[in-house]
């Protein structure tokens, strides 16, 4: 994360929230685009590359855990600092589940 | 098709191109996120995309040459007949919020967002809206229908008004309802971010007929058609399709899991029960399997016991046979014995008497002999006669002794036969009971019996002809 200053009202906090998730919304939207467009391609090659399907997939997805995150920030009211603390430990624990 | 039916037609082609790549990536990431890769499924989806692009691209290259084909063609009049409000019906049905389905789902600038109806829908409502008050109501009450008789008066004013106007659709756009939509909807569930993604343009999207209504040209190109509604409801129709399309697949894929799963988990119950059926089965034969050896056993023991019975009954009643025929030849021995004895006692008496009537005649007086007799003794003749009766009287008494004693031996020898075919049937018995089967054991003992009987035969026979050279002999 990381992606927000700190400090400022909780106002400005949940416009900056609801403007990042705008924007990761459009960024999701686009790599979806352009997921279908590379299997579009592979399609017309008549294989599909499973890798890098995965890992486009892997991005949308992880676009998606973090839009999750943003959103509950919204709704829940937490203060940036919260939501950064909340992935931190998502990321933590994520990361442990993997190991 | 016109230039601006031919924008619209392509707008909306690239806007079902994105939704239906955008549906693709989506089905894509649900096969990543279950980690069930579905070929098939994929190679479909990116077939519609491509129909879509191919589409597309003929459109394109349509364009062009349609364009210059139709560049001399009369625009005006034709633009001045087919204003927007000529299209419109009275109810104000085709406003730009009459689209949304009611439940709200979609604000104004949901729509929007995607482009699709900014000049061609916009600007006629702002060529009605050009009469002056018109506008202002449209951006107060956004809800309310259009008044057509009203802009129709105003069909020839100039295009500022409409500028101001174009927005109506999207002026809900900012109000909190519109921009509260993403955290209402937000809670972090799979289904959130395609609503939070349809909501995000929001901004942009307000924009964009600003943009339109600042270009005459194209709100007269964006005069309603009834070919262009039926075109745009075609391809809402298509997108919808689409999505709904990708919506299924997801459920699908989801549900093919789920019955996959069911179908294994069917197939091992199945394939459990068979085992179990096929163990009992098993158990079933074996069990049956057992009883019949059992029974096969028991039975077999039951023969056995019965032809021992039988060949022991044989044997003791051979044995009683044997026992009181050999009983009978002793006795009958015996007796032929004592009768020889007594024959050989008469003899000797016999014997005796001559020789007394021998010694009366040297010293003591005879006794009185038989009447045809005395002559004969008195005489040589007679005292030959005597003497040879004597020797023959002796001769056969010696043979009768040795008759006696030969006869004494072979009953001895028989015997002896006897007690060794006790013991040879003791032998066989032992032997059959050993190693032979019953049958077998049974006629051994038949054997031995024939035997036996045989030889109480010889031994008769023997005994015959041992009589009779006894009474040759005496004779």
């Amino acid at each position: 994360m990381g992606i927000f200053g700190r400090g400022g009202s909780g106002g400005r906090e949940r416009r900056a929230m609801r403007k990042h998730l705008e924007e990761l919304d459009d960024l999701r939207r686009k790599n979806l685009g352009e997921l279908g467009r590379m299997t579009v391609e592979m399609s017309r090659e008549g294989s599909f590359d499973r890798r890098l399907l995965s890992e486009k997939a892997g991005e949308v997805a992880s676009i998606d855990r973090e839009a999750d995150l943003v959103a509950r920030g919204i709704e829940e009211g937490l203060s940036l600092e919260e939501l950064e603390d909340l992935a931190r430990r998502e990321d933590g624990s994520s990361s442990a589940a993997a190991e | 098709m016109r230039k601006g039916a031919l924008k619209k037609r392509k707008r909306q082609l690239e806007e079902l191109l994105l939704d239906r790549r955008e549906a693709l990536g989506e089905l894509v990431l649900g096969m990543y996120v279950q980690n069930s890769w579905d070929d098939d499924l994929l190679a479909r989806g990116s077939a519609e995309v491509a129909e879509v692009d191919n589409e597309l691209s003929q459109l394109t290259a349509e364009a062009p040459a349609k364009q210059a084909a139709a560049a001399p063609a009369p625009v005006e009049p034709e633009t001045a007949e087919h204003t927007g409000e000529h299209e419109f019906p009275e109810t104000g049905e085709h406003t730009g919020e009459h689209d949304y389905p009611a439940t709200g789902e979609h604000t104004a600038e949901q729509d929007l967002a995607t482009g699709e109806y900014t000049g061609e829908h916009d600007l006629p409502t702002g060529d009605h809206l050009a009469g002056g008050t018109g506008s202002q109501d449209e951006r107060d009450t956004p809800g309310e229908p259009v008044k057509p008789p009203v802009k129709a008066e105003a069909a020839g004013a100039a295009p500022p008004p409409a500028a101001t106007a174009a927005p109506t659709p999207s002026a809900t756009a900012p109000t909190p309802s519109a921009t509260s939509a993403p955290p209402a909807t937000a809670p972090g569930t799979g289904a959130e971010p395609p609503v939070a993604a349809s909501t995000g343009p929001a901004v942009p999207a307000t924009a964009k007929p600003q943009e339109g209504a600042a270009k005459p040209q194209e709100a007269t190109d964006a005069t309603p058609d009834n070919r262009l509604d039926r075109t745009a409801k075609d391809v809402e129709e298509r997108e919808r399709r689409a999505r709904t399309a990708a919506e299924a697949a997801r459920a699908s894929l989801a549900a093919d899991s789920q019955t996959e799963l069911t179908a294994i988990i069917g197939e091992v119950e199945s394939e459990r029960k068979q085992l179990d059926q096929a163990l009992a089965t098993a158990a079933a034969s074996i069990t049956a399997s057992e009883k019949r050896a059992t029974e096969a056993e028991e039975s077999a023991k039951k023969r056995i016991g019965e032809a021992e019975e039988a060949s022991k009954k044989k044997i003791a009643e051979a044995e009683a046979r044997m026992a009181s025929e050999a009983a009978a030849n002793r006795e009958a021995a015996t007796e032929w014995v004592r009768s020889q004895s007594a024959e050989i006692e008469a003899d000797a008496a016999l014997a005796a008497e001559i020789a007394a009537g021998e010694a009366g005649e040297q010293g003591a007086p005879p006794p009185p002999p038989p009447p045809g007799a005395a002559a004969a003794v008195d005489s040589p003749e007679a005292n030959r006669k005597i003497t040879a009766l004597q020797a023959e009287l002796a001769a056969e008494k010696a043979a009768k002794a040795e008759a006696l004693a030969n006869a004494e031996a072979r009953l001895k020898s028989i015997e002896d036969s006897a007690r060794e075919a006790e013991e040879r049937v003791a032998k066989a018995e032992q032997a059959a009971k050993a190693e032979t089967p019953a049958h077998s054991e049974a006629e051994t003992r038949e054997a031995a019996v024939d035997w036996l009987r045989g030889q109480i035969a010889a031994l008769r026979q023997e005994i015959h002809k041992g009589a009779a050279a006894g009474q040759e002999d005496g004779s």
